[in-house]
């Protein structure tokens, strides 16, 4: 499997080298790709989307940069802003649940509020 | 203090840009200040307790980053590493946050089923105790229980000979009545005339029936609504004692009032 690639190749790294650190390639970040994707998905499950509008799209964003990034293979860039975006998701997940759960407890406070006045009434 | 803070980092950053990333600066405001909050959040237990994993991952992206930094090289990659320990830091303290508000949850849930408890047995108690008033004013109209629900019976003695007309010795019995009745709104009664059967059956009939109009012309002056009240003369029928004797005839005679239950649902002959 003899090809012109390999030079090809040296010549891109020599490049790359030359070029310092802004556009070495490093290994292709699958994993992280992975990670961000289920990370939007699953946030976007949880309902962040109406929580925390602006940093779903911060991480959405980054995805799809991150992906456009991954075919120029930059992969350096792309990682970072796979696994930036996918803290952005979970960091806007997080809040949604927590948003989910403090709705829940007003609830269960207006409740308590309209059981105690019904009882105060009762008393009478 | 923030600010100043702030300011010293867009400088730092503008300097890193220029350097590129051939020498680093020897600080990082950025990173300075994600290790402080690190330190603060490692402080409190429920972070610790409840976002534990991304501490870890905060304190391994800051230790990156201090390397970094240390060694001089990838400015880039040095922001990187802050950003996603602030990331961490915050998911953590959202964790925490999270378990707080769960707890409250809890106690707030102990709170309303407490209370739901406590209303029902208050509301049983008032139930108990309007059954208990109702029996006492059932008393007090010397109603009796029957299969017809309860029945107060208006004696002969409280009309004229052969009339309908009520005697005024009736008036305390029918303000008795009126005043149940105004008390329970829900209530209706029915209204029925009975003879003994000495003399014409279609005479007593229409007798029995006009008394049972009396009753009800009398309450209507002490203000109840027509509609709670239904009339009927029964004559001679569904006698309650023997018509051979003096008493038997006597306890024959009479106006029965049936009371509904409280839905105003009353139990036809």
């Amino acid at each position: 499997m003899k090809s012109p690639v390999k030079p090809l190749m040296a010549l891109a790294g020599l490049a790359a080298l030359m070029a310092g650190c802004a556009s070495d390639p490093g290994p292709k970040p699958s994993a992280e790709l992975e990670e961000a994707t289920l990370a939007v998905q699953e946030a976007e499950t949880a309902r962040a989307q109406n929580q925390e509008p602006a940093l779903m799209e911060e991480a959405r964003s980054k995805l799809t940069r991150a992906r456009f990034l991954l075919e120029e293979q930059r992969h350096t860039e792309a990682r970072q802003l796979l696994e930036q975006a996918a803290l952005d998701a979970r960091l806007a997940e997080a809040r949604a649940g927590t948003q989910a759960v403090r709705d829940e407890l007003g609830a269960l406070m207006a409740s308590i509020e309209s059981l105690r006045n019904s009882l105060a009434a009762q008393e009478q | 203090m923030k600010t100043l803070l702030i300011t010293r980092g867009s400088v730092i950053t503008l300097a890193a840009f220029i350097s590129a990333c051939a020498s680093g600066p020897t600080e990082h405001a950025g990173l300075a200040e994600s290790r402080a909050s690190y330190e603060q959040a490692i402080e409190k237990d429920h972070v610790v307790r409840n976002g534990l994993a991304h501490l870890r991952k905060a304190d391994t992206a800051l230790s990156h980053a201090e390397t970094l930094l240390a060694e001089r090289k990838d400015s880039e990659e040095l922001d990187h590493q802050v950003y996603l320990a602030d990331r961490h830091l915050a998911i953590a303290r959202e964790k925490a946050l999270r378990a707080e508000l769960e707890e409250q949850r809890i106690m707030a849930e102990r709170e309303r089923d407490d209370l739901r408890i406590r209303l029902g047995e208050r509301r049983a108690q008032i139930a108990e105790m309007e059954a208990r008033m109702l029996r006492e004013q059932m008393g007090r109209l010397q109603a009796e229980q029957t299969d017809r629900g309860m029945v107060m019976t208006l004696g002969d003695v409280l009309f004229e000979f052969d009339q309908a007309e009520l005697k005024p010795a009736s008036e305390e019995t029918i303000e008795r009545l009126a005043s149940f009745m105004k008390d329970y709104s829900n209530y209706r009664v029915r209204i029925e005339g009975y003879t003994d059967s000495i003399g014409d059956p279609d005479y007593n009939q229409a007798l029995s029936l006009k008394r049972a109009e009396s009753v009800r012309n009398a309450l209507l002056r002490k203000g109840i609504a027509p509609g709670r009240m239904e009339v009927a003369g029964y004559g001679e029928a569904f006698p309650k004692a023997s018509n051979s004797t003096r008493t038997g005839r006597r306890e024959n005679r009479r106006v029965e009032i049936v009371i509904s239950d409280s839905e105003g649902n009353i139990k036809n002959r």
